[in-house]
This record gives C-alpha cells, sequence and structure tokens, in this order.
C-alpha cells in the first residue's frame, strides 16, 4: 500500500514537471515519465509491478500529451519489461551501467513512438524519430544519473 | 530464461495499448473528452510556468541593465545612479512596448476581422509537434478550427478547446493544411507543414503555372477553413521537372515561429 502511495506521488510530480517545463521553454527535452518509468523498472524486483507502472505511467502522458492514446503505453510497457530484465542481469550499483540501460531505453522508446505516430498520424518517421532522441537521450541520462546517485546516497546514509 | 508466466501480462498490456491506439485512431473525439475533464492542472501549471518564465527574465534583465548603468555611472552619486538607471530601463521597456503595441494596433486597425487578442502560454511536450497553448478558452468564446494569426500573417488553427485555454496547431506542423494562392498569378494550391519553423512545401501548383521566387503566398479561404487574403509566407525554392505534372515549391513562411508571443484569434468579419 506503501509502495502503490509513492508510486502515485511519483508519477503525479512526473505530470507536474513535464507541465511546468511545457510552458517554460519552446523545446522541451526531458521526458519525466520516461524517467520515471526507468527508475521504477530499476528498482523493482517484480516484473508484473514495472510493466503496470510502464503502462499507467504512458496512458497519462497519452492523456496529457499525445493525439493518441497508447502510444507511450505500448513503448513503456516495453521499456519497463526490459530495464527490469536487464537490471535482474547486471550489476544492480553500476552507475555507467544504469545510464547505458537509460540510453537504451530512451532509444527504444523513440523507435517504438515514431513508428506508431508514422503509421497512425503520418508523421515522417526519420524526424519524427530524430527530433525525439535528441537531445533527449542526453537530459534524460543526466537526469537518471542524477536520480541513481540520490538514491544510493539516501540509501547509504539509511544504513549506517 | 524468460518466464513465460512472467510474459503474460505484459503481452496482454501490449494489446491493450494496441486497441486504445486504434480505439482512439478510429475515435479522436473521445481522447480530447478525456483531455478536457484532466485539464484544470494543465491549466494552472501551464499559468504558473509560463508567468514564473515572464517574471524571471524581467528580473534578468533588471540586473543585467543595472549592472550595466553602474559601470558608466561609476564617478558619480548613489542617488544619481538609481535615478539613471530607472529612467533609462523603463524608458527603454515603455518604448519596447509601445513599438510592440503599435504594430498590433496597426494590424487590427487594418484587418476586415473580428480579432480576440490572446498570449502563449505553453509549448508542446514533443519537438515534432508544432502546437501551443494559448491563453483563451471556451469562456472567452474560442471555438475549434477558429484561425490564429499576428500581425506578420497565419500562424494556425485551434484544434482543441479547454475551458480557459486551447490548442494550437502551427502551420509548420506535418499535418497541417491549408488552403492557399500565390498573390501575383492567382495559382491555388495546398500548403503542406514539414516540422520545419522555416519551410513549408506548396502542392499541387502545375509545371506551367509561371511562379517567380519572392512571390507572396495568401491563404485562398476555399474550404472554409482560413479566411481568404491573409498572407501566409513568400516562395522561396522552384523545381520544375517538365516530365512531372506539378512544381516542388517550398514556402518560407511570414511569421517567425521562434518569436510568438501576442497572437489575435480570428472571430469573423466586421
Amino acid at each position: 500500500m506503501k509502495k502503490f502511495f509513492i508510486f502515485l506521488v511519483l508519477l503525479f510530480l512526473a505530470l507536474i514537471l513535464q507541465l511546468t517545463l511545457a510552458g517554460w521553454t519552446r523545446r522541451v527535452s526531458i521526458d519525466f515519465f520516461l524517467v520515471f518509468v526507468i527508475y521504477w523498472s530499476y528498482s523493482t524486483k517484480k516484473l508484473n509491478e514495472a510493466v503496470l507502472s510502464g503502462f499507467f505511467s504512458g496512458l497519462l502522458k497519452d492523456i496529457f500529451f499525445f493525439p493518441l492514446l497508447g502510444i507511450n503505453a505500448f513503448s513503456f510497457v516495453l521499456v519497463s519489461f526490459l530495464v527490469n530484465e536487464i537490471e535482474g542481469r547486471i550489476y544492480h550499483q553500476n552507475i555507467i551501467l544504469f545510464t547505458m540501460v537509460v540510453a537504451l531505453a530512451s532509444l527504444i522508446h523513440s523507435l517504438i513512438t515514431s513508428i506508431w505516430l508514422q503509421v497512425f498520424s503520418y508523421l515522417p518517421f526519420y524526424s519524427t524519430f530524430k527530433a525525439s532522441l535528441y537531445p533527449a537521450i542526453i537530459y534524460n541520462c543526466i537526469l537518471c544519473f542524477i536520480v541513481f546517485l540520490v538514491k544510493e546516497g539516501a540509501l547509504k546514509k539509511s544504513t549506517l | 530464461m524468460l518466464n513465460s508466466k512472467k510474459l503474460v501480462l505484459a503481452a496482454f498490456l501490449l494489446i491493450v495499448s494496441f486497441i486504445l491506439m486504434l480505439f482512439s485512431y478510429y475515435d479522436p473525439t473521445r481522447i480530447i473528452q478525456i483531455r478536457k475533464k484532466g485539464y484544470f492542472l494543465g491549466s494552472f501549471f501551464y499559468n504558473v510556468s509560463s508567468n514564473s518564465k515572464l517574471y524571471l527574465s524581467d528580473l534578468i534583465k533588471s540586473i543585467s541593465e543595472a549592472q550595466k548603468i553602474k559601470k558608466e555611472n561609476e564617478l558619480l552619486r548613489r542617488r544619481l545612479d538609481e535615478l539613471i538607471f530607472k529612467e533609462r530601463s523603463y524608458y527603454r521597456e515603455i518604448q519596447i512596448a509601445n513599438q510592440r503595441l503599435e504594430k498590433l494596433l496597426n494590424f487590427k486597425e487594418k484587418t476586415p476581422y473580428r480579432l480576440i487578442p490572446t498570449r502563449v502560454v505553453a509549448y508542446s511536450l514533443e519537438s515534432f509537434f508544432k502546437e501551443i497553448y494559448i491563453n483563451k478558452g471556451k469562456k472567452d468564446g474560442i471555438k475549434e478550427g477558429m484561425s490564429v494569426v499576428n500581425a506578420d500573417g497565419l500562424v494556425g488553427k485551434v484544434v482543441e478547446v479547454y475551458s480557459n485555454q486551447s490548442k494550437v496547431m502551427l502551420i509548420i506542423d506535418n499535418r497541417s493544411k491549408v488552403g492557399v494562392r500565390v498573390q501575383r498569378t492567382r495559382d491555388v494550391g495546398i500548403l503542406q507543414g514539414t516540422g520545419n519553423p522555416n519551410e513549408c512545401r506548396l502542392l499541387y501548383i502545375l509545371t506551367k503555372s509561371e511562379l517567380e521566387k519572392g512571390d507572396s503566398v495568401i491563404t485562398s479561404g476555399l474550404g472554409g477553413l482560413f479566411p481568404p487574403g491573409i498572407p501566409v509566407g513568400y516562395i522561396s525554392h522552384i523545381e520544375k521537372n517538365p516530365s512531372y505534372l506539378f512544381q516542388k515549391i517550398k514556402v518560407k513562411p511570414a511569421v517567425d515561429f521562434g518569436k510568438l508571443e501576442d497572437l489575435f484569434l480570428i472571430e469573423g468579419k466586421e
């Protein structure tokens, strides 16, 4: 129950940050929803929990920012599945590996959303893929890096 | 190895997502209805961030102005410094505001349409959607399909209306199509966005048409979506091939989409 409450609070925070940033800059580059999904999928041990978090985060993003429902939900389910699977196979506390996972997840997310936007909204695949990948991939990695450091720092403090 | 049980939920959610995509593709109004219900959040945070941005940029501007004046007048007394700073900064701000308002007023007086002034409050989340949010909505009488212009020309059209704000699709968006006319030759075509703020495509102009670089492109009014005669842009590139029926034409928009600030919504004819 406590974990579910934390999930809702963090998801709501991602929505607020995304809305605030949209009013702030002409070119929004950070995807707070994606960062949240990666962080949650990487932190949780349960795969079902990871994919459900991906699905609901994607759905919320679709409702607020996309012309079609399900595009981000689809992409985030795959991303959370992959991140959770990778997390179980690599050394959990390696920050370099974690950053590489974030980059890979951003790449997959851009690829999937660009394909669906080409199919359903007739947006040209290459330009959409390019625009959604760069520079978002760099900002996402930086933000995840910071989140990872904060989390690790907090963990170390609590074990002391 | 992946457990097949583990895959069941993920596969189920992927199928649900795909069904939702199909569902909203065939009935796009449903997602707009859902979005409208939760839009009070967007409206609130867009306003907060837009206003705080204006406040901060004013603050930064004033700080930099103050530093400049301090350097220039370092030998003068402190009180005199303050007076000079105030006079210069206020004068400059008033002059800029005056020029901007004069331009808008001239435009408003010249145009035969009833205009509703509005302001940009937010930009689209994804850079490949060329959309903006404006601070006028249903409460101000805004309706879907209304044209949005500024002093330079056509900006876009309203695609979604919320209670206090509206979403505008810019003419440079890939999905945007505008019926246009070349002002000099009267040729009619369709202007399609490319996602590039400096370039649109002009489609369906016959190869035999004698267009020239720099020719002005205006709205045709055909189709009834946009009123006729609104400046759209200038022809920047023409490519003719005698074996093709149509020319390949690029148009530079009249509006600078990097500096959108004060806009007007066209309500109807005076």
